[in-house]
């Protein structure tokens, strides 16, 4: 009887283990085509637009105090593919 | 720990496509920066194997604080139009779901097309990363040494 709970223990351990986390990707659709080459701050959970500004530092300024610790902030690159080595 | 493959921002509901209309997704990491306040800011940094060195945009170095020495200048080619000048210095960064501080060689720039590129040098030592597009995920294993 205890070899058969210790089995299952064992099993049920193991089957945690092989349950591996995988991290999502966010979804930032909030972003749009007029935030291009702009800097964005967002809520952490990516589905509310803080801020926007045209620099770094402009953006967090202009977040002020909606601003929390896990604010997402973002460089907006245009929409294009993008490869190392070729002449844009 | 392993990762799902991003949808780059800014599609407005027409997404980036490849040559066979399928979306285009990229490695995104979320990383916490440090600022030279003390404050942080949540960022992305794409895993780029094909960078030799981490590339970011020159705007982080004032948050970071980090003095742009101009005898610390290097040209490189890749970002923008032929060869571009950048400024090295180093990169420190928390990854927020494994909870690693790593600190990297990164080259600054100016450039409207970089935010910021995790390139091969350190960085690439410093994890095993597996891309696996076929399954829409990358994996990434703290090398232990």
């Amino acid at each position: 009887m205890i070899c058969f709970f210790w089995l299952y223990y064992v099993s049920i351990q193991c089957m945690k283990n092989t349950k591996e986390k995988i991290v999502k990707s966010p979804d930032l659709s909030v972003i749009k085509k007029s935030h291009i080459n702009k800097w964005v701050v967002l809520t952490s959970n990516y589905k509310r637009l803080v801020a926007v500004g045209d620099t770094l530092s402009s953006a967090i300024k202009n977040a002020g105090n909606n601003k929390s610790k896990d604010s997402v902030v973002i460089k907006v690159l245009p929409n294009l593919g993008y490869a190392p080595n070729v002449i844009r | 720990m392993k990762f799902k493959y991003t949808i780059p921002a800014s599609s407005d509901g027409m997404p980036l496509l490849d040559s066979r209309g399928k979306m285009v997704r990229r490695p995104l990491l979320q990383i916490i920066l440090k600022g030279k306040d003390g404050k942080e800011i949540n960022s992305f940094a794409m895993i780029d194997s094909g960078a030799d060195t981490t590339t970011l945009n020159i705007q982080y170095a004032e948050f970071l604080g980090v003095s742009l020495d101009k005898s610390k200048t290097k040209n490189i080619i890749g970002i923008g139009q032929g060869v571009v000048s950048v400024y090295q210095g180093l990169l420190p960064f928390k990854i927020k779901e494994m909870d690693i501080d790593v600190k990297i060689p990164a080259w600054f720039v100016d450039s409207q097309n970089v935010d910021i590129l995790l390139g091969q040098e350190v960085f690439f030592d410093k994890f095993k990363i597996k891309f696996e597009k076929d399954h829409d995920i990358f994996e990434l294993v703290e090398v232990k040494k």
